[in-house]
């Protein structure tokens, strides 16, 4: 029987206990709402005593199920103020669940302010050490310490100097196969509220731990079949195919030719500079600097889709892991930097110090807006990262709060967040659906919530027309779709792979079914993600959020983005119709 | 003349090929389909994948018309981020 871990930092106990009903048909997303929902109140301080982290794997997470490595890190967001779900690749979500526990809840906080600690999990049980050498140093660092001390292999999550200052950017850091310090949970401040416990880093360590006990494993392995060959047989998602071949990063000529590539702060769609920063750029850098770089390169072991990467130095020594779409995209096009060294710089920055790189490249571009630096100076950038926020200096301090506070602290108008969270790489005013579900997910601005590019711009699932404002229905089905996936802990790009092969769409629902024993098919997923939804919806409305915050920036109705020179024209009325429910 | 910007291995057909800079073919044809267009670059409909006209994904661009001044994008098979 899986189990959940409790950690109090208050008096630093670490108890196992049983899995509640309630609880029992959860996993990722779906564990941490609920957990979320059932013992946080919706009114706390993020940061204070009564706030809880939550980690989760999914459901098939740890079992033999393809791209299924997710965790997830929930609780209430101190950037936002909403409920947050954030998940990430890495090591850490076999591990977990392979030892049994469904879920870790972290509550409390020490006595002592500033007085950090590890937790090291096993299957013995849990037990904490003084984290001591540690405190403030970067996330590289101390997945390289961690490993020398506890050994190769195991799992860690941890947070950098940002965390441990409680800046509302900082990141949940979990290592990758290398055991580089590069996959992050990095949306909504959540490596804040684990510093706020006291927690410098989790080590998880599954060397004889029970596995992932699975109901009904013929049926288990049925489903995992035919998700499996939805994946290797899609062209998105196969051997060679985009993601596999150019990255994540294959979509930035794609959004830049359909002129959605957010540019200089959200003032164009098109960036000069993309082919230099694009996916086919780093394919072709990390083939002529030969070394450790790599591509289709697997964030967790069992991944088929692998759109990772190793990106090398000149020399084909180590330089940074991963140069994905986002991170690329926010601390380069954004904040007009069109060169791959410097946003590797960047984004290593990023990794190491513990920001999420979205956030961070919508804050310096919007920091760039207010003057504090020229676009294009990717030396101040970098400063900015490397010395004022890891050396915690008040600039650093503003800067690692995300793009609304530094908007507010440079008197920018043109500040691109929603409900406090930064936009990532697509326009509202070209991809209208996308900005819909900016606009209404319970999480603040965040494309993965519902990825209406798949029909927008990639024809994945279905067409759709991006310039049409009428999404509602659109964004509203993914979102639902989206917070199904998020439970179960598949990777949300096998979604490109099951939105167009029915198979591969019904392995998904049956595989979660056989570990759990129930009958669930492909119609269960919009009411299993839909009650999530409702409960994250529920939390947001206790907490102070009505339909008056499920609103895009003002300046995206009235400023016309060049090239195509539209605006965002999704009525109210169509907003506030996505969770009329 | 119609701006042709080629992604991938369709790069090889521009002035100036190569991923650092944009890879733009000139058409000197004041008016024609997509799949004219092409034509003229000796690209057959088998080589794209996706195709943009004026920054807009058009599913059944071939057939087209296209003026002088407008923009096409033209993605290669193993760049089918576009499912079609």
């Amino acid at each position: 029987m899986s189990k959940l871990l409790r950690v109090n930092m208050t008096d630093l106990k670490a108890a196992f206990e049983e899995v509640p009903e309630p609880y029992r048909l959860w996993g990722g997303r779906g564990f941490t709402s609920m957990l979320t929902s059932g013992e946080v109140p919706p009114n706390c301080h993020p940061l204070g005593p009564n706030n809880k982290l939550t980690i989760a794997p999914g459901i098939v997470s740890g079992t033999a199920a393809p791209t299924s490595g997710r965790t997830s890190f929930g609780g209430k967001s101190p950037l936002t103020g909403t409920i947050k779900e954030t998940n990430v690749g890495g090591l850490s979500s076999q591990k977990i669940a392979r030892l049994g526990i469904k879920g870790i809840i972290i509550e409390g906080q020490p006595a002592e302010a500033g007085k950090f600690w590890l937790l090291r999990i096993n299957k013995d049980g849990a037990e904490f050490l003084p984290a001591t050498d540690l405190v403030g140093k970067g996330m590289y660092e101390v997945c390289r310490t961690l490993w020398e001390r506890h050994g190769k292999g195991v799992a860690i999550i941890g947070i950098g100097p940002a965390g441990e200052y409680r800046l509302t950017n900082a990141g949940i850091c979990v290592n990758d196969p290398e055991n580089s310090a590069g996959r992050y949970a990095g949306r909504g401040g959540m490596g804040a509220v684990m510093g706020s416990k006291g927690l410098k880093a989790i080590i998880v360590d599954d060397t004889g731990g029970p596995g992932v006990e699975i109901a009904e494993k013929e049926h288990f392995r049925t489903a995992i079949k035919k998700l499996t060959e939805a994946s290797l047989k899609h062209d998105v998602t196969k051997k060679e195919g985009a993601l596999n071949t150019y990255g994540t990063n294959v979509l930035a000529n794609i959004m830049n030719e359909a002129g959605g590539y957010p540019t200089r702060n959200f003032s164009g769609g098109r960036f000069e500079l993309t082919g230099q920063i694009s996916g086919e750029a780093v394919a072709e850098l990390v083939k002529k600097r030969g070394g450790v770089g790599t591509t289709g390169h697997p964030c967790h072991p069992g991944c088929i889709i692998q759109c990772s990467n190793i990106f090398p130095y000149p020399d084909g020594k180590f330089h940074t892991s991963v140069l994905e779409y986002e991170s690329v995209w926010a601390l380069g096009a954004n904040c007009g930097i069109g060169n791959l060294d410097d946003i590797a710089d960047l984004v290593w920055a990023c990794n190491d110090v513990g920001l999420d790189t979205i956030e961070a490249g919508a804050t310096i571009a919007v920091a760039m807006e207010g003057g504090l630096l020229e676009f294009g100076d990717a030396q101040g950038a970098k400063k900015l990262i490397h010395e004022d926020v890891r050396g915690g200096t008040p600039l650093g301090r503003i800067i690692g709060c995300g793009a609304e506070l530094t908007g507010r602290a440079f008197g920018v108008v043109r500040v691109p967040t929603v409900k406090g969270q930064a936009m990532p790489a697509y326009e509202p005013r070209v991809v209208k659906g996308i900005g819909v579900t900016y606009a209404t997910t319970t999480m603040g601005a965040d494309h993965t919530s519902g990825y209406t590019i798949a029909p927008e711009i990639l024809s994945v699932g279905g067409k759709a027309d991006p310039f049409n404002p009428q999404k509602a229905e659109l964004s509203r089905s993914f979102q639902a779709a989206t917070a199904f996936i998020d439970t179960s802990g598949y990777c949300l790009f096998d979604a490109f792979a099951v939105l167009d092969i029915p198979e591969g769409l019904a392995g998904m629902v049956e595989s979660c079914a056989a570990v759990l024993g129930t009958k669930w098919t492909v119609d269960d997923i919009g009411r299993i993600g839909t009650e999530v939804l409702k409960v994250e919806r529920a939390f947001n409305a206790a907490a102070g959020f009505t339909k008056a915050h499920d609103r895009l920036p003002e300046f995206m109705k009235y400023e016309p983005l060049p090239p195509h020179n539209t605006v965002f024209d999704v009525p109210d009325e169509d907003l506030d119709k996505v969770h009329a429910y | 003349m119609i701006e042709v910007h080629l992604y991938g291995r369709l790069r090889r057909l521009a002035a100036q090929p190569g991923v650092w800079r944009p890879s733009i073919a000139w058409v000197a044809l004041p008016e024609g389909t997509v799949a004219q267009v092409i034509e003229v670059l000796g690209i057959g409909p088998g080589d794209v994948s996706n195709i943009f006209v004026n920054g807009c994904y058009d599913q059944a661009a071939l057939g087209r018309t296209v003026r002088s001044g407008d923009r096409i994008g033209l993605f290669p098979p193993e760049m089918r981020m576009l499912y079609v």
